[in-house]
């Protein structure tokens, strides 16, 4: 019982970091649209705007968010097989 | 029509019918006709399931609302790419585990009862039904335009192709034509952005220019807020794409036919890959008609815009260019509406044949014959359906399928596998509540009540385009508090259901 436990803490911590970090990260750009929309519309590089920046952004954060994932749960696995052995057992 | 459209068109027919008379002779079982043996790979079914997401609608569309109207299409695109992390980390992989067929599988595995299972069927049967017919409607007036046939008849040979790929192939002919249509697909679009792009000498300062000067917002292009009107609705819109793919049947049924969770979690990250690429060129595509074609010349082929990736394939490629983006048109049509049927016949023929009107007692034949008959039919219905449909406008459909999914399916998934206190009661309350409260705000939506060219001819009472925000807090709150009001006796030991939901382990209790 003991690799389950381990096993459901580490993920259910990792799950809900992530959850709550891709909530913020996401909501963010139809957000700061509404509520700052001068500050989106201000051009770093030359006619790039920040809402087109983000907008980007957002593409390659989740492509990084699902490799981190993967990452993750193939270390999970390993637990999940020392589980599957305890559960034979 | 002439004989390039033709050649292209009847290429494409053929390779598909080949397939299916591949697939058709591994489809001898229900294991194969619903699942394809669990044998795709983490690959192979992400490149499917890209074919079955990615929609004319998709490829058409968003090109011309990115041509039109800048920002806020390529906010779609964005929407429809991140649900995909939705899909990956909470639902893909405890479908795999806890279902075999269906969707009512997964829920009844912790509540098994007869009306669970009528409401996922249901449920399931109506997503994919209404994400069907407007692609079917809108599939007849594309091939009518692109390839000169008339509407009645570009519907039924889309009709009839799917229902023979599924009747004859099942599972296995969807998914191949699906991934044959991915490759076309993302080929095709990834030579059109490098003529884009090499067409204004690979300056991408001058077709940024070009871009302002075709369109009248100009400098304000670029900007959002030329097509969502307000934040609630960009909010809205960009919530219900978000978590409305979790809970389409037909994109979930998908993890059926890999044979573990990597392969599951593979699948997911191939198929968001794929996706992203693919809008990301779009939006090449779509900066390219807007520097090209120019917004009036846009406006007057077609007010959706629908039509600016064929003609910014005709200004670039000429006639040849047009051709074969028709053709791909057309495939990207018949392999969604293909894995639309397989849906609905699942639902249909599983669900509700297999497990309530024969209790779960037919043979493996029975079965198999009951799927391909529901496969005919459904396919039958579906074209008539949109035969009918010829001049209504039923773009609505397609936000409503979304809305639908996250609002009443999504809540029960995700209940069922996180929730220790979820009842069965609660999930029939929940699958209720979010489909009344979608259909009564998109009816009373400017969509149907439209002083212009609604059904119903007033003011709409609900300002919103996208009733996203509300209905889909609606269909959460409906499945909660029904479970706390009315809990219920639990056939099924939480603990062990989430083991089994998160790693496919069934662990036997009782010994601690």
């Amino acid at each position: 019982m003991d690799a389950i436990l381990k096993w459901k803490k580490e993920r259910r911590l990792f799950l809900i970091w992530l959850t709550i970090l891709s909530i913020i990260f996401y909501l963010s750009l139809p957000i700061a649209l509404a509520i700052i929309p001068e500050w989106m519309n201000a051009s770093p590089i030359g006619s790039i705007t920040w809402a087109w920046i983000y907008a980007f952004l957002q593409v390659i954060m989740t492509w990084i968010i699902g490799w981190i994932y993967w990452i993750k749960a193939k270390q999970l696995d390993k637990l999940v097989a020392q589980i599957k052995q305890e559960a034979s057992e | 029509m002439n004989f390039t459209y033709f050649l292209f068109f009847v290429c494409i027919v053929i390779c598909t019918l080949i397939i299916t008379y591949w697939a058709a002779r591994r489809s001898q079982t229900t294991f194969q006709f619903y699942t394809a043996a669990g044998e795709l790979t983490g690959i192979q079914n992400g490149m499917a399931i890209a074919g079955d997401y990615i929609s004319a609608a998709s490829f058409l569309g968003i090109v011309g609302a990115i041509a039109l109207n800048g920002y806020d299409g390529f906010l779609y695109s964005l929407g429809f790419l991140v649900s995909y992390l939705v899909v990956l980390l909470f639902v893909a992989e405890p479908i795999h585990h806890l279902g075999k067929y269906s969707l009512g599988d997964v829920i009844c595995a912790r509540f098994p009862s007869n009306q669970i299972r009528w409401i996922m069927a249901i449920g399931s049967f109506i997503i994919s039904i209404f994400y069907m017919i407007p692609q079917l409607v809108a599939s007849g007036l594309l091939i009518r335009l692109l390839l000169d046939l008339d509407y009645t008849t570009s519907v039924l040979i889309i009709g009839s192709l799917m229902t023979v790929y599924v009747v004859f192939g099942g599972m296995i002919a969807t998914s191949w034509v699906q991934i044959v249509k991915t490759i076309l697909l993302m080929s095709s679009t990834f030579l059109l952005s490098l003529i884009v792009f090499s067409y204004y000498n690979w300056d991408i300062n001058d077709l940024l220019q070009k871009v302002k000067a075709g369109t009248p917002f100009g400098d304000q292009f670029f900007m959002p807020g030329h097509l969502l009107s307000n934040p609630y609705e960009m909010i809205s819109l960009y919530v219900a794409l978000i978590l409305g793919t979790a809970g389409l049947p037909h994109i979930l049924i998908r993890f059926y036919t890999v044979k573990n969770a990597a392969e599951v979690r593979k699948s997911v990250l191939t198929a968001s890959w794929i996706i992203g690429l693919f809008y990301v060129m779009t939006l090449v595509l779509g900066l390219g008609t807007a520097a090209v074609i120019g917004y009036d010349e846009l406006i007057v082929a077609d007010s959706t815009g629908n039509l600016a990736a064929p003609l910014l394939a005709k200004a670039l490629g000429g006639d040849f260019l047009l051709a074969f983006v028709s053709a791909i048109a057309f495939t990207t049509v018949v392999a969604v509406v293909a894995g639309l049927v397989i849906s609905a016949t699942t639902a249909f023929s599983h669900d509700l044949y297999h497990h309530i009107f024969k209790k779960g007692k037919t043979t493996e034949k029975e079965q198999l014959r009951a799927a391909q008959w529901s496969a005919f039919g459904i396919g039958l219905i579906s074209t008539l359906f949109a035969l009918g449909l010829k001049n209504i406008n039923v773009t609505f459909l397609v936000s409503l399928t979304f809305i639908v999914a996250a609002s009443s399916n999504l809540p029960i998934i995700l209940f069922t596998i996180y929730w220790k206190r979820f009842s069965q009661t609660g999930a029939i309350i929940g699958m209720v509540s979010g489909l009344v409260a979608s259909l009564s705000l998109l009816v009373l939506g400017p969509h149907i009540m439209n002083v212009e060219n609604g059904w119903i001819l007033r003011e709409p009472i609900f300002s919103l385009y996208n009733p996203g925000i509300i209905a889909i807090p609606i269909g959460f709150l409906g499945a909660i508090i029904g479970s706390l009001l009315f809990p219920g006796r639990e056939k099924v030991d939480f603990e062990t259901f989430y083991i089994k939901a998160q790693t496919g382990i069934s662990i036997r209790r009782g010994n601690d």
